[in-house]
């Protein structure tokens, strides 16, 4: 899939998506994404093995992530330059709405 | 110095012409090109060298080498639509990542359903003249064959065929070897001897029973399991078809049972739950349309297990499900209205023929309606439990 197609399927992005991107800053196996994820977030995400099967799965079709095989012939994931453009446009999305939140956040206290 | 080499039928053993492009390399010719369709490989003459070649497969236009495979030693030679050849200097042993064969794997897959469905319609024919033949020659009726040029037409369809089959059977052996380093499908159950296990059985430590037709509501089947392990009935193992369970007394337990299809799996799919904890219990033995029941057992104060965390996910598993179990009737819907439509079974027999006709097959789509409408109950109830 192209870019445009690829931003027009993720942004805005669900957590889950979201975080499986975001730990791939260096290769992964699937259970290193799932415990990756967990202890960036305090314990608060535990994504399930069929989420994460089923979203890979997904992301390889589209070309945002590529798989190779380690030496056990355990699959190891990795983002590809369209998946890494595709987390940057989310990256600066979330900082745009962070950077509103604290900004009007006692508007509401 | 330029060598065309033509290699029919390269891509049905990958690892056969890998080796034979190494051997190539060997004796001093390096591919530099090749085409996929008109089985050409184009070498350059050099010094004899020892490498290792990867053919891959790749739908999407993505570089197929990544980093990590960079920083392994492993470069493009050339690509050819979806083929890909790497190559590697290093010996065998020192390579540590290497691509991915599931690629290839699954297209391999694809194609030998496509000419395994080919040679079967082709054989199906000889098959037939060949029942007739032998019948011909047991029967007391005179009978002559018709001298024709034309069968040498037919000799040559059916040789086809043969060779067609032979191709079948090597993409399917080359296949099963490149999955054997993916693919651990061992599950996990304690193997007892037959003769132990109906000691047990006869003793009451074992029990059996038997669920008919359990995907078309995998939800209650998830129930019926946990209830069972709270009562203390530890599923022991399954048959091979999925019809039996076999339980055995033990402690009462809190384990999660998840039933999953998938259309195709990938060695990957193993790999990722049996990582995070679940133990597989039972798998269908196709590698398409697979039913897998997977186990976790847990704390008796902690949340129950999920595999599907995702609302959105877990309701596109539910609808997945429910598709290919209403979907699965619909041939037996199909050859049974054309039947009705047609006349032939009203004037081939006489009232009874006609009647056991209409009696079976009705009672055939009634049961088909049946499961249709419990998949969609199953739907339903997941997605008021998702309270979507």
């Amino acid at each position: 899939m192209d870019l445009e197609k690829v931003l027009k399927v993720y942004i805005p992005m669900t957590e889950t998506a979201f975080y499986i991107l975001l730990s791939l800053t260096e290769p992964r196996h699937g259970y290193g994404i799932v415990k990756h994820v967990e202890s960036i977030t305090e314990g608060r995400i535990r994504l399930g093995s069929g989420t994460v099967y089923g979203t890979l799965s997904k992301m390889q079709k589209q070309g945002i992530i590529t798989v190779y095989s380690d030496e056990k012939r355990k699959t190891i994931y990795e983002i590809t330059s369209i998946g890494k453009k595709l987390i940057t446009v989310e990256i600066n999305r979330l900082k745009e709405l962070h950077e509103n939140a604290l900004k009007y956040e006692e508007g509401f206290l | 110095m330029m060598k065309k080499v033509f290699k029919p039928f390269w891509s049905f053993d990958v690892q056969e012409t890998e080796k034979w492009l190494s051997s190539m390399a060997a004796n001093g010719y390096h591919v530099i090109e090749f085409h996929r369709y008109t089985h050409r490989f184009v070498f350059e003459e050099g010094d004899p060298k020892k490498v290792i070649y990867q053919i891959g497969f790749d739908k999407n236009q993505t570089n197929v080498v990544s980093s990590a495979l960079e920083n392994e030693g492993w470069v493009k030679v050339s690509r050819s639509k979806h083929w890909y050849i790497l190559v590697n200097k290093q010996h065998q042993d020192e390579i540590n990542v290497s691509p991915h064969r599931e690629g290839v794997i699954k297209h391999n897959r694809k194609v030998m359903y496509i000419i395994g469905a080919v040679s079967a319609y082709i054989l199906f024919s000889f098959f037939i003249f060949l029942t007739v033949f032998v019948v011909m020659i047991f029967s007391s009726d005179p009978w002559n064959v018709e001298g024709s040029p034309l069968w040498s037409l037919t000799f040559l369809f059916w040789f086809i065929g043969f060779l067609i089959l032979f191709q079948t059977i090597k993409l399917y052996r080359s296949n099963e070897r490149l999955s054997r380093g993916i693919e651990e499908l061992k599950d996990d159950s304690i193997e007892f001897s037959r003769r132990e296990e109906k000691r047990l059985k006869d003793l009451g430590e074992i029990i059996v029973k038997r669920k008919f037709a359990w995907w078309y509501s995998p939800d209650k089947l998830e129930e019926w399991l946990e209830k069972k392990e709270s009562e203390g009935y530890n599923l022991h193992r399954m048959s091979k078809i999925g019809n039996k369970f076999y339980f055995r007394k033990g402690p009462t337990r809190k384990v999660r049972y998840c039933i999953d299809y998938q259309n195709t799996v990938q060695g990957s799919y193993f790999d990722m739950h049996q990582e995070t904890g679940w133990k597989l219990v039972y798998t269908s033995k196709s590698s398409w349309m697979k039913w897998t029941i997977w186990s976790l057992e847990y704390q008796k104060e902690s949340q129950r297990p999920e595999m599907y965390t995702d609302k959105t996910n877990h309701l596109k598993q539910a609808r997945r499900i429910t598709f290919i179990n209403v979907g699965g009737m619909l041939p037996l819907v199909f050859v049974v209205s054309m039947l009705f439509s047609s006349s032939t079974p009203f004037t081939m027999g006489g009232a009874l023929t006609t009647s056991i006709f209409f009696i079976v097959f009705g009672l055939a789509i009634l049961l088909n309606l049946y499961q249709a409408l419990k998949s969609m109950m199953y739907y339903s109830r997941v997605k008021k439990s998702l309270g979507s």
